[in-house]
């Protein structure tokens, strides 16, 4: 299990990063959005743990919640554990809604840090289990009720689209193979929900 | 002499034809009334004028404080015509209500509220017969009276919000910089007590050495926001140039240092002063840039000049720059070059920041008079 590790004080990074490696966790680390989003591109990872607090935005939450914003689009399998000092009620919200896993408050002991990935590892795994066993891809969606039915039907297709792409690096015949779809259906849905190939790849 | 008489007499004469008629009569008496009512609204204006500036003084005095100034402008009050002064007010909560002269005259009211939030004043100003007229000094000078009470209060309001601002600011920063450092000494207490195996301890001790000085750094930022250099001002020998080339190095700056000095000044003063100084440099700097720092020490003067080539700094407007809890970053407080500033003055000495847009280069200069005997 590959673990990276999202903070902006080196110091921090190295003990949390000595913690989980004495547990047989691979680390990566990154003290920024940029170096997190550059990281999470080039390798296959599957547990964030994240600071939401970073230059330059040190005591607001924006910094990690573009990095959670960025995996719910992209690689929305992996599983982000937020580790914060900021306000816990008004973090954890913010998170929550953003896609993390699970929410743990600074300072956090040695043994609540170690089950809480363990347990995201416990997911993604069984998660991939269910993927390769019985084809099933978990998508998850925000909608509110009001908007209707169709909403929620396009907003569920978007998202399966946009993480198949990722997933077959926007392979449109492998695309369409595990969608079960023709390729036109599929170039229809690109252009339906104007989902760009370097965007996909590469934005923020 | 006859001829002379006699000529003098037809003037008097005729003087005396033309002041017995009617119109010079009225003339003179409407220019006498004019007159006088000229000096008398001349001396009204002043009165006023008095009035008004000794109101706008008082407030000045009591440091715009409402509730002071509604003590303190009460003579005046009186003095003007106001013949009784009544508030019920609500401060923060607390109701209570201010009396001041007295009349059962029968007398002219003038009522009015001031409110902002959770201050209010319910004032009841009772005037002489005159003051009822809208012209009256008397209700000029309420007027004025009333306006500054609201102004009172809305900069009461604004105070407290900009002091709430600040102190969750602060709150912020240290709550932040206070939980990396827990955080970081909760892991390494469990692994402490949990870990055995000598390779690793080798390892813990070896991520120890890169990692605990970052975390010493951290504790100090920390606590150099909570900091308050002595009062007692110890001087003592300093080489200028060691003391800022450690600054520089504990700020993983580079700069290039010309010329030294050593003074005989205030160690702990000077070190704030350096440190609130570059502290800039490595929070808006991209960290590549080398600074260039010239030391200079004359006969009656210390001068180090700090040059940056980074636009960073340049964009920053020059007036704000020295402005307590003013940044333009989100990490830091805002408080630093004022800091610098304010101990500096402790010792006749002043910083100041040029910024030279031909060459794209900004500049802080520090200058320190010299007095004390030992540093000729």
């Amino acid at each position: 299990m590959v673990i990276l590790i999202v903070d902006d004080d080196p110091a921090l990074r190295s003990m949390l990063g000595f913690s989980l490696e004495s547990e047989g966790y691979s680390i990566l680390e990154a003290a920024s959005r940029e170096q997190a989003l550059a990281c999470l591109s080039e390798n296959d990872i599957q547990v964030v743990v994240l600071d939401m607090g970073m230059p330059p935005a040190e005591h607001s939450p924006d910094e990690g919640l573009a990095v959670l914003d960025w995996l719910s689009r992209h690689i929305s399998k992996i599983k982000t554990i937020v580790l914060t000092g900021q306000n816990v009620e008004a973090t954890s919200y913010l998170a929550l809604k953003h896609g993390a896993f699970d929410f743990l408050e600074k300072p956090v002991d040695n043994l609540s840090l170690l089950q809480a990935v363990k347990r995201a590892c416990l997911f993604y795994d069984q998660e991939e289990k269910l993927k390769d066993q019985e084809g099933l891809h978990k998508v998850s969606i925000d909608v509110s009720l009001g908007e209707g039915v169709k909403h929620v039907r396009n907003s569920a297709e978007e998202k399966l689209v946009r993480q198949v792409l990722m997933q077959t690096q926007f392979n449109v015949h492998e695309t369409a193979r595990l969608l079960g779809l023709k390729r036109e259906n599929v170039y229809y849905l690109i252009k339906k929900y104007s989902i760009d190939r370097d965007d996909e790849a590469f934005s923020d | 002499m006859t001829r002379l008489s006699q000529i003098s007499m037809e003037w008097i004469q005729a003087a005396i034809e033309f002041l017995s008629s009617e119109g010079w009569f009225l003339i003179l008496l409407l220019g006498i009334v004019l007159v006088v009512l000229a000096l008398y609204f001349r001396y009204q204006t002043l009165k006023l004028r008095h009035s008004i500036s000794q109101l706008y003084k008082i407030n000045e005095n009591c440091q715009q404080d409402a509730l002071e100034f509604f003590h303190q402008s009460w003579p005046l009050l009186n003095r003007s015509g106001c013949l009784e002064l009544e508030a019920n007010v609500n401060w923060f909560g607390e109701t209570f209500k201010i009396s001041k002269g007295s009349t059962l005259d029968q007398t002219y009211l003038y009522a009015f509220t001031a409110s902002v939030d959770d201050m209010k004043f319910k004032v009841s100003a009772y005037l002489s017969y005159s003051g009822q007229q809208p012209e009256s000094i008397a209700r000029v000078i309420l007027i004025t009276f009333q306006h500054i009470l609201e102004q009172d209060l809305m900069l009461k309001q604004s105070q407290i919000l900009i002091s709430q601002k600040r102190l969750e600011r602060y709150q912020l920063f240290v709550q932040h910089e206070i939980k990396n450092i827990a955080q970081f000494l909760q892991l390494l207490s469990d692994q402490v007590q949990t870990i055995e195996a000598e390779e690793a301890c080798n390892k813990l001790m070896n991520r120890l050495k890169a990692s605990v000085p970052f975390m010493a750094q951290r504790a100090k930022r920390t606590l150099s926001q909570t900091y308050q250099p002595s009062q007692v001002l110890q001087n003592e020998w300093i080489n200028i140039e060691s003391m800022i080339l450690d600054i520089v190095k504990v700020n993983a700056l580079a700069a290039q240092i010309k010329g030294e000095a050593n003074v005989y000044l205030p160690r702990e003063l000077m070190l704030e002063v350096f440190k609130n100084i570059l502290n800039n440099f490595r929070d808006h700097g991209s960290g590549s840039e080398v600074l260039k720092i010239r030391v200079k020490k004359q006969a009656d003067e210390l001068s180090v000049q700090i040059e940056s080539s980074e636009i960073s700094l340049q964009q920053v407007p020059i007036e704000r720059m020295f402005e307590p809890f003013w940044t333009n970053s989100e990490s830091g407080m805002g408080l630093g070059l004022f800091l610098a500033r304010e101990l500096l003055k402790q010792i006749d000495g002043s910083v100041t920041f040029r910024s030279n847009t031909e060459n794209q280069t900004s500049l802080f200069e520090v200058s320190i008079p010299i007095k004390d005997a030992l540093n000729q």
